[in-house]
């Protein structure tokens, strides 16, 4: 069943004058329970995509389906955004309390839950993601990483089908993104919750089901990782790259080694070199 | 120097004042900015003072901390003392020279006038040092609800304030952050004459807005995501208690208020 289902979606920001198309007929459809990647140059229009999906911005031309509700009907809103969730990019603008679990708690009084099944949600949702032994510190005092995991347990607090994330990663350290990555990935596969992560590192697009290449507004690839990052030379002529692990099976590609597996780990790459390499030896002593 | 800046922090102990209902300690901080107003004789400042000391004895705050709270507003305690102590005419001259001269109504009512300042920021910032802020405001949503008949909006009002106490450390360690870019850039801030310095500001201001006004954009945006209406009514993830201690602190400060009052009146 499709969770996200858009017909010939556009959009563009109303200037003065000039009037930039930035989203450019997508069809887009993704399933219940998936795990798309989105990726694409600076501008590309992926964050605007994204504001689509909860109604932060509506369509000026199709039209875009989350949770079988269209986005443009306003007497769904609350319900719309409650299904989807969405997560920003820097931490500290997302976090409206002083106290994290008060922040977790946010949006379900803003749904009027009452007292008692909040505290239970809230519980949970901390250690979805965890975070429960911080519950009563203030989040300016967190690690990045921390902070961006309370902003995900405060969308999974309302118990959404499906959660957006806007470059979640990309103000945070290594270590950081480990974690949120580790998080988003435990909560797809163990809470069969959607997400759509939209991403510029390019190993987290490879850990998705699926990744969409958006470029001015337009889908340019669609596929699984393995086959969007085959591309490496056309995702170069979009900006992009492609993980290190495939970049660096192609360029021994190029100098006539035969790999022919697509890599997307470094676990996977050492493994398909390890495995020529042995190949080559036994050659060698015969 | 930003620091030092403690207006609206929360200083975590676990003393009978921080246990206290919030809005039990918003009436008492009203009750109190009465008695500063009312005192006057040297007896009920006496009593302040020493009352002031008992609290902060027993909220366990270190007296550093909340001295900490009065640097940013020194200037103004001593710019007003001398204001008073050179304008005030009244009483005998015990200091004259040239068109100056200190009158005994100046000096005593420029102390007066110090303390009473001083009281107020130290009683004020005891509210906020010895409450979160989602708690103080929660007790002043509570405190506030009857307005919401006449259509006030208390609850937007409320989470203005709460959103404010929320961005200041945030606010706070990004303009330390502008400070230090600025200054290794060679900005000099510390010397010259005040016009001078006041222009130095400039390039920390500027950042410091736009900065603010993109958080404030991401902000609403987040909020909106989290299904926040500001006309529908929400519920409350805390449950304000008000307890026997709540209503004798109360009590105690309705009696403290009349006794100063009647010490005024007699003497
Ligand atoms: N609020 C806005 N007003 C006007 N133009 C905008 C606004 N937000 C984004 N844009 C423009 O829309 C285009 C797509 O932006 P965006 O969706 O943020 O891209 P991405 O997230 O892929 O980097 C860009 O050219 C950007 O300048
Ligand atoms: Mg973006």
């Amino acid at each position: 069943m499709n969770i996200i289902e858009t017909k010939e979606l556009s959009f563009s920001y109303k200037r003065e004058n000039d009037e930039k198309v930035v989203l450019d007929g997508l069809n887009i459809d993704i399933k219940e329970g998936s795990f798309t990647a989105i990726i694409g140059h600076n501008g590309s229009g992926k964050s605007t995509f994204a504001k689509h999906i909860n109604a932060i911005l509506l369509p000026c031309g199709g039209s875009i389906t989350v949770c079988g509700i269209d986005t443009s009907d306003e007497k769904k809103l609350y319900e719309l955004r409650k299904s989807a969730g969405m997560v920003f990019q820097n931490p500290d603008n997302q976090i409206v309390a002083t106290i994290v679990e008060e922040d977790v708690a946010f949006g379900l009084e803003n749904l009027a839950i009452d007292r008692e099944e909040m505290h239970r949600r809230v519980e949970a949702a901390l250690k979805a993601v965890n975070m429960y032994e911080h519950r009563k510190r203030a989040p300016h005092l967190l690690s990045g990483g921390q902070k961006q995991r309370v902003a995900i347990a405060g969308i999974l607090a309302m118990q959404p089908r499906c959660i957006v994330l806007d470059e979640p990663t990309a103000m945070l350290d290594p270590q950081g993104r480990r974690e949120v990555m580790d998080t988003i990935l435990s909560l797809n596969r163990e809470n069969n919750i959607t997400i759509v992560l939209i991403t510029h590192y390019m190993d987290e697009a490879a850990k998705a089901d699926r990744v969409i290449v958006l470029d001015k507004g337009k889908v340019r690839f669609d596929a699984p990782p393995r086959e969007v990052f085959r591309e490496e030379e056309k995702l170069r002529d979009l900006g992009l790259s492609v993980p290190d692990s495939t970049a660096l099976v192609h360029a021994l590609r190029k100098k006539g080694i035969n790999i022919e597996k697509e890599t997307l780990t470094p676990k996977e790459c050492a493994e398909e070199i390890l495995s020529v390499t042995v190949d080559i030896r036994t050659r060698l002593k015969r | 120097m930003i620091r030092d800046i403690t207006i609206g922090q929360y200083y975590s102990t676990d003393s009978v004042v921080h246990k206290m209902d919030p809005r039990t300690k918003i009436l008492w901080t009203l009750l109190y900015m009465v008695m500063l107003f009312v005192v006057d004789s040297i007896y009920s400042y006496g009593v302040i003072i020493a009352f002031t000391a008992m609290v902060i004895k027993i909220s366990h705050i270190p007296l550093k901390y909340i001295l900490r709270g009065l640097k940013p507003i020194l200037f103004l305690v001593i710019f007003t003392a001398f204001l008073n102590l050179f304008l005030v005419d009244e009483g005998k001259v015990i200091f004259e020279k040239g068109i100056f001269s200190i009158t005994e109504g100046g000096l005593w009512l420029a102390i007066k006038m110090a303390v009473r300042i001083t009281l107020l920021i130290m009683g004020t910032s005891l509210l906020t040092l010895s409450t979160t802020p989602t708690v103080l405001t929660s007790g002043m949503e509570s405190l506030l609800s009857p307005l919401k008949k006449i259509g006030v909006p208390v609850s937007v009002f409320v989470m203005m304030i709460s959103i404010a106490l929320r961005f200041i450390p945030t606010l706070l360690d990004e303009t330390d952050k502008i400070i230090k870019a600025q200054t290794s850039r060679g900005a000099d801030f510390e010397n010259g004459n005040p016009i001078k310095r006041i222009k130095a500001m400039i390039p920390i201001l500027v950042p410091l807005f736009v900065s603010a006004f993109r958080r404030a954009d991401d902000l609403a945006v987040a909020m909106e995501c989290r299904c926040y209406n500001s006309d529908a009514p929400r519920t409350s993830y805390r449950k304000l208690e008000f307890g026997i201690n709540d209503l004798s602190a109360l009590c105690f400060g309705i009696i403290m208020v009349c006794t100063l009052v009647l010490i005024e009146v007699v003497s």
